[in-house]
């Protein structure tokens, strides 16, 4: 019976983590994903035209995929028609809009409609515009309305500016025959021009066409060492009096199959732009693809769930059986946990947090190896569960930062240090984990007391034991990381302390777990005040990780997040409740049993 | 040697774990109050109020649900001044009375000798440390740099072969009524007035400002009238600093003048001659002269391709010694500083489209402390945290 339940929750577990292994073996592809795998370089960075198309539809929609009534649009499949083939990206239902007051501006009952496509908002485009720009300058007071409508706004002229990447808006003719005569136009553009002579207004509205395409932030093609969106080669290969680019040839083609719907030919034509990349580059856009296809946080997030249903049913039915699985799982989750990051590593060549997302998906992390630790040490579930629960959560945290768009962004000059990034910054990081580990260890530890009416003696030592140890943990790492943040300030501003929201957040984590290790130490708390006190870590460990960052104030503001502010409070609040409830209805012992 | 016994006992208080664990819990209140503050008032006002006080008082932000009901009252929060001395002198006294030597305590006295040498250092720095800057155009050479804070008055004796006598005051430290003193000029100048903020603008266009008897000078020839504001109290914004004073010489008087902080970049000198000598009376940021001079080479601003995200600022540098005639090229970047003669340099802004830079320049004579602290007290926790850990794994085990 124990055998044949081991091995179906672990098969169960392998069907989970499946998908982080399917792109290696699934070699099969269409040409649009082949496209997708295009090196093209943006906002900075060399990635796959997959990670363009999913951070773009990330920002506008909220998700990396479309669904319509006909069936599910690739991120890739939408981008690759907003490229290529405009008309048919016009109708899919790319933005998404939650203010009810845009929704009634676009002519819709609020709650009805969620997302639109760029072809319902066209004729709204000018009032939308009105509306964006007659705001208050000082961005800090806008309203939630006002936030909302520049937010779209902005998306539309993204979205406009990159849909004018391969060919001008309201062009009839082929790309091709564009290609030809703008870049004629722009040879004479000079002399004819000056003449004001005949063909002057063609010649001009060519000129414009091609400018407006070279502000895309899309750089597809790659020339002489130098990266170009393709209205700069056009603009450079004028100038330079040269035989006409061969890639802008393939972009036409490419263009042109796709509307009319040809895979063979535009098959051809990826093929053809791929051989037109640069071979030698530094980073890892293939790794990249493959990071965006295989979700690996999104895997470990499921697995973690699965481990808190285990350890319930442990708990509830048959340790022998559910428990030992559970922690095996466990492992597994962690090991698929530690492979996300460490691509993320191979992708970005930094070290593993650079931002608020990265950091989430760290302090999980950190926490999940401590807890592993300690259910190692003593099988009880409790070590596996709490693993679970933060790794959960903070998955899920990161999840929601990630919604942003690309979260693998070039670090801006201060931070572009890997030795401070990967000492400092990943220090306070694990220090953060270990103390949410802490809380949610006592968080558990009521809610373990509560439904099973009491605590044994040794269940209590034992929680008693992870907490203090969690918290040492926390006191060192979050000390030597706010210590070497001051070393880093020392070295780039002058100052070891500069009372910056940031640093006081660490420093408070610091003086709090002192504190509870001292009040351990001379008696003024148990095992008791010792749960409580590291519920109020988790208090003033959100207000450290996020809080201070939306003070809006110091070196450290990075990602004002109006939304994550809701999320915030109400975490402080359940925290609390947890804190007075103990107080309210005090966990019991259990008698030792005879 | 008798000890009174009141004595003891409030060592023993002072000493006690439990005072540790209040003022523990203090100072968390403290530094989130102060860190809240920080959004209305600056993070240096905030610091001079919460960190380098006794007590402080936060008020609930008026602009917060209920704020209108809740600001008028008062919440107490001790402040910096009063936790940090008495953390040490607890810290003191709790070793004095517990401290055992064993291998196994030993951590503990390591990381308490650290914490306390950081309190120390931090003081220290508090005292010591001068922050000041320098803008170089490129190409430019400069001696001197200014405060960020604090300004000065100044008065400049021009010799005839051409060098200076330079007398410099406090601004803080002026008092209206007062001369000021140690000036080794043939003249007397008296503080008429000081403004710790001003609004400064034409007499006819400002209701309630006043000229303040001044009838030489800028203030003079433009019609200058002068009212006090309160302070910014902003981090990004400086105060006017401004100042009336009053020049005589064996009672006669020769003058008034209006000086600001604000007048050194729009306006020439404001001169006076006496005895067949040109003097310069104004204020301005407080000037420090190096023992060196710093020439920009060349500044820096680095892209990433496609985009405007900065991937790096960096300063090219030729240092002289003003005395040896020691010269050297140095590259200064984001995270590398240039340390010369106890001062440091860091790359902190740049304008006229790349081509000017500025430096950050502080003295801190302590800088040292804190990373020695520091490595103790890492020590000391892994030392500690170490048998914590063993001995736990050893109880499990068996």
């Amino acid at each position: 019976m124990k055998r044949l339940a081991t091995i179906l929750l672990w098969l169960i577990a392998l069907v989970i983590v499946w998908p982080v292994f399917k792109p290696v073996f699934q070699k099969t592809e269409s040409p649009v994903e082949h496209l997708g795998q295009l090196p093209v370089l943006e906002e900075g960075r060399i990635k796959p035209l997959d990670s363009v198309a999913r951070h773009n539809l990330l920002q506008f929609r909220g998700k990396q995929s479309i669904r319509t009534d006909s069936g599910k649009v690739t991120a890739i499949e939408w981008l690759t028609d907003l490229l290529l083939d405009r008309e048919a990206a016009h109708t899919l239902p790319v933005f998404r809009i939650d203010h009810p007051n845009i929704v009634g501006l676009l002519g819709h009952e609020a709650g009805t409609r969620k997302y639109f496509s760029y072809r319902e908002m066209e004729p709204h485009l000018p009032r939308i515009q009105d509306q964006a720009r007659s705001v208050d300058p000082d961005t800090d007071q806008w309203s939630a309305y006002e936030r909302a409508i520049n937010q779209l706004f902005g998306n539309l002229i993204q979205y406009q500016i990159l849909t004018q990447t391969v060919y001008p808006l309201g062009l009839r003719s082929p790309v091709g025959s564009f290609y030809h005569s703008a870049s004629d136009s722009l040879q004479k553009a000079a002399e004819v021009m000056a003449s004001n002579g005949a063909g002057a207004s063609a010649l001009r509205r060519h000129v414009q066409q091609v400018e407006d395409m070279a502000q895309s932030p899309l750089f597809l093609l790659y020339e002489d060492g130098q990266w170009r969106n393709p209205g700069q080669v056009l603009q450079e290969a004028a100038t330079a009096d040269e035989a006409f680019p061969s890639e802008l040839h393939t972009l036409a083609n490419l263009s042109q199959a796709r509307r009319d719907g040809d895979r063979d030919s535009f098959a051809v034509q990826v093929e053809a732009l791929h051989a037109e990349a640069p071979r030698d580059i530094e980073d890892n856009p293939g790794t990249e693809y493959y990071f965006n296809q295989s979700q690996p946080f999104v895997v470990s997030l499921i697995l973690y769930v699965f481990i808190i249903l285990l350890v319930f049913l442990g708990w509830q039915f048959s340790p022998r059986i559910f428990l030992g699985p559970a922690y095996g799982i466990l492992l597994l989750a962690l090991a698929v946990h530690t492979y996300g990051l460490i691509l993320r590593v191979i992708i970005t060549g930094y070290a593993p947090v650079t931002n608020l997302y990265s950091s989430a998906v760290f302090v999980g992390w950190m926490a999940v190896i401590l807890s592993a630790v300690f259910e190692y040490f003593q099988r009880k579930g409790v070590g596996s569960l709490a693993a679970a629960v933060v790794g959960f959560l903070s998955l899920l945290v990161a999840h929601h930062l990630g919604d942003s768009g690309d979260t693998m962004e070039k670090m801006r000059a201060v931070l572009n240090s890997n030795f401070w990034l990967s000492t400092h910054v990943i220090t306070i990081t694990m220090g953060y984990g270990a103390t949410f580990l802490a809380g949610f260890l006592g968080i558990i530890y009521i809610l373990y007391g509560w439904f099973r009416r009491g605590l044994s003696k040794e269940m209590q030592k034992s929680f008693h034991r992870m907490i203090f140890g969690a918290t040492c943990f926390a006191l060192l790492f979050s000390f030597v990381g706010t210590v070497l943040g001051g070393i880093w300030a020392d070295q780039s501003w002058g100052r070891f302390w500069g009372w910056d929201p940031k640093e006081n957040g660490a420093l408070m984590i610091v003086l709090w777990t002192t504190m509870m290790i001292h009040a351990l130490r001379c008696g003024m708390i148990q095992t008791r005040g010792l749960v409580n006190l590291a519920i109020g870590a988790n208090i003033i460990t959100a207000w450290s990780w996020f809080g201070t960052n939306m003070l809006g104030v110091g070196l450290h503001s990075y990602g004002f997040m109006d939304s994550a502010f809701f999320w915030l409070v109400l975490f402080w609040l359940s925290q609390f409740a947890f804190i007075v409830a103990e107080w309210l209805f005090p966990v019991r012992l259990k008698p030792a049993s005879l | 040697m008798h000890i009174p016994p009141p004595l003891v006992s409030l060592a023993r208080t002072l000493g006690s774990l439990r005072l540790t664990v209040y003022l523990l819990v203090a100072a968390v209140f403290l530094v989130f109050f102060g860190t809240l503050d920080q959004v209305r008032i600056g993070i240096q006002a905030a610091q001079a109020i919460y960190f380098e006080s006794l007590i402080a008082f936060w008020h609930y932000p008026e602009d917060w649900p209920l704020g209108q009901l809740l600001n008028w009252f008062p919440v107490p929060v001790p402040g910096g001044y009063l936790i940090g001395p008495l953390l040490a002198v607890n810290l003191v006294l709790s070793h004095i009375r517990h401290f055992k030597f064993k291998w196994r305590l030993l951590g503990i006295s390591v990381i308490h000798f650290g914490v306390l040498m950081l309190l120390v250092g931090q003081l220290m720095t508090n005292l010591l440390q001068k922050e000041d800057y320098m803008w170089l155009d490129e190409g430019e050479t400069a001696n001197a740099v200014r405060s960020f804070h604090k300004d000065e008055v100044y008065l400049t004796r021009h010799a005839d072969d051409g060098t200076v006598g330079v007398y410099s005051f406090p601004f803080s430290e002026l008092e209206e009524g007062n001369s000021l003193p140690k000036n080794p000029f043939p003249f007397e100048v008296r503080v008429a007035k000081v403004f710790g903020n001003a609004e400064i603008q034409s007499l006819g266009s400002a209701p309630g400002a006043s000229r303040h008897g001044v009838d030489r000078g800028i203030g003079a020839q433009f019609n200058l009238g002068v009212k006090e504001r309160s302070s910014f109290r902003s981090d990004d914004q400086r105060d006017v600093r401004t100042a009336v004073l009053e020049i005589s010489k064996n009672g006669q008087r020769i003058g008034t003048w209006l000086v600001s902080n604000v007048f050194e970049e729009r306006f020439p000198e404001q001169s006076f001659s006496l005895e067949g000598r040109r003097y310069d009376v104004g204020l301005r940021y407080r000037k420090t002269f190096l023992p060196f001079s710093l020439t920009l080479l060349e500044f820096n601003h680095d892209r990433y391709p496609g985009t405007n995200i900065p991937e790096n600022f960096s300063s090219r540098v030729r240092v002289e010694h003003t005395e040896t005639g020691e010269t050297q090229e140095v590259m200064i970047f984001m995270n590398n500083p240039l340390r010369y003669e106890g001062f440091t340099f860091y790359q902190a802004s740049f304008a006229k489209q790349d081509t000017a830079s500025m430096f950050q320049v502080v003295r801190n004579p302590g800088w040292l402390m804190p990373y020695i602290a520091c490595t103790l007290v890492s020590v000391g926790l892994l030392y500690q945290f170490g048998w914590i850990a063993y001995r736990s794994i050893r109880r499990t085990s068996s």
